[in-house]
Parts: structure tokens; sequence; C-alpha cells
């Protein structure tokens, strides 16, 4: 399985029936998203069903990081002909270190709220990452996480 | 006369008309703040990379023969 990025197929789904405005179906925005943690990958053919670390079993502390509100950690430029529309993270972003048990990481991905929710868009790692105990993932400002919508 | 078309396959993904993203995550030792671990994932333009390269070995058989 190859490894993909961009909007889950979930995602693809609702914003599809948003922009020709289906009554049904449709995105709603929860006023801010998160930066998660997987184990596998979302994979380029399904861009779904990764497995998320749990605070609560082997990573404890972990917890979703907040990008801030109403889009604020994203910094977002104007659509540029063969280009299209760069968005990155503005500030950086830490994972708690790891405390529990060692874990691997194998995906980033951003959700619509701390808990549960909806998983929005992805980037594959093309290998498993280990992350041993007492070990943080960290998120660059502005070259951690860019997207291009083209 | 109307000409009705029925099962029109959908386009195929392409490089445009999608959103792709590039990671690049550091791993620190919380203690020291050590990095001991650096990664970088392109997954579109690595899946592009690979394609061209098998391209490019499909060129080099047939150019053999």
């Amino acid at each position: 399985m190859s490894a993909g990025s961009g909007l889950t197929a979930a995602a693809d789904l609702s914003i599809t029936n948003t922009l020709v405005a289906l009554a049904s179906g449709t995105y709603g925005t929860t006023g801010g998203n998160w930066w998660a943690c997987y184990t596998t990958q979302f994979t380029a053919a399904t861009k779904a069903g990764a497995t998320e670390w749990l605070a609560a079993s082997d990573t404890a502390p972990y917890a979703r990081q907040a990008m801030g509100a109403a889009g604020v950690g994203w910094t977002i430029a104007a659509y540029a002909s063969s280009t299209g529309v760069v968005w990155k993270n503005t500030n950086t972003l830490t994972q708690p270190a790891v405390a529990g048990t060692g874990q691997t990481l194998f995906a980033c991905g951003w959700c619509d709220a701390l808990t549960s929710g909806n998983i929005n868009y992805f980037i594959d790692l093309a290998a498993s990452q280990a992350v041993n105990i007492g070990t943080a993932v960290i998120l660059t400002a502005s070259t951690g996480a860019v997207f291009t919508t083209y | 006369m109307s000409v009705e078309i029925t099962n029109e396959p959908a386009p195929a993904p392409r490089a445009t008309g999608r959103t792709s993203g590039r990671l690049h995550l550091k791993f620190v030792k919380e203690a020291t703040g050590e990095v001991i671990n650096e990664v970088i994932s392109d997954p579109m333009h690595e899946n592009e990379r690979r394609t061209r390269d098998d391209a490019k070995i499909l060129d080099v058989g047939h150019g053999s023969e």
C-alpha cells in the first residue's frame, strides 16, 4: 500500500456535497482543528482507517494538539497559477513526550475535535517510525505540515 | 436526436484537482532537547517519482532488445 496525503475519503464526499448545496451529508465546521498521531497509514488508495495513538493504553499522556480556533493555526496563501493554494502550520506544535510504552508513528492527521469527531486531512509517512519513551514529536513552524490544493 | 450519456467513467485522479501534503517531523529527546530523528514525507511526489522511474525502466527494456 503506498503512502497518501490530502483530504480523507469522507472529507472528499462531504465537501463535494457542500459545494453542490446538497441538503444532507455536507461538511460542518466545528471552529477548530487538532493534530493527531497514527500507528497505521491512511494509504493513497483508501484515505481512511488509520489507528490513532491512545492515551488510555500505551502512549500516556498523548493528546491531540490544537492548531488554533477558526483556522488561525494555518498560514494560507492565495491561489497562484501553477502552484495552487498552499497552507502550512503557523506555529511549532509538540506532542507530549511518550511516557507509557514506546510507540510507532506512520501518519499524522487533522481532526475537527479534541476527541472523536472527524479526520479531515492527513499525511502518511513512507516508513513507520519508532517513538521511544521520553521522545516528543515536533511539527516545526511553517515547514512541519505543508498542504497544496490545486 | 438526443444522445444520452450513461455510465461515463469518472476521470482518474490527477496531479491537479486535489489536495496533497508534505510532512517534516522532528523527534526530540525531551530530557536533553536533542533531535534524535528527522523525517520528511512527501507521498504524492514520491509516488509520481516512482511512476516515472518505472516508466524509465520500461523504456530501457524496449531499447535493449
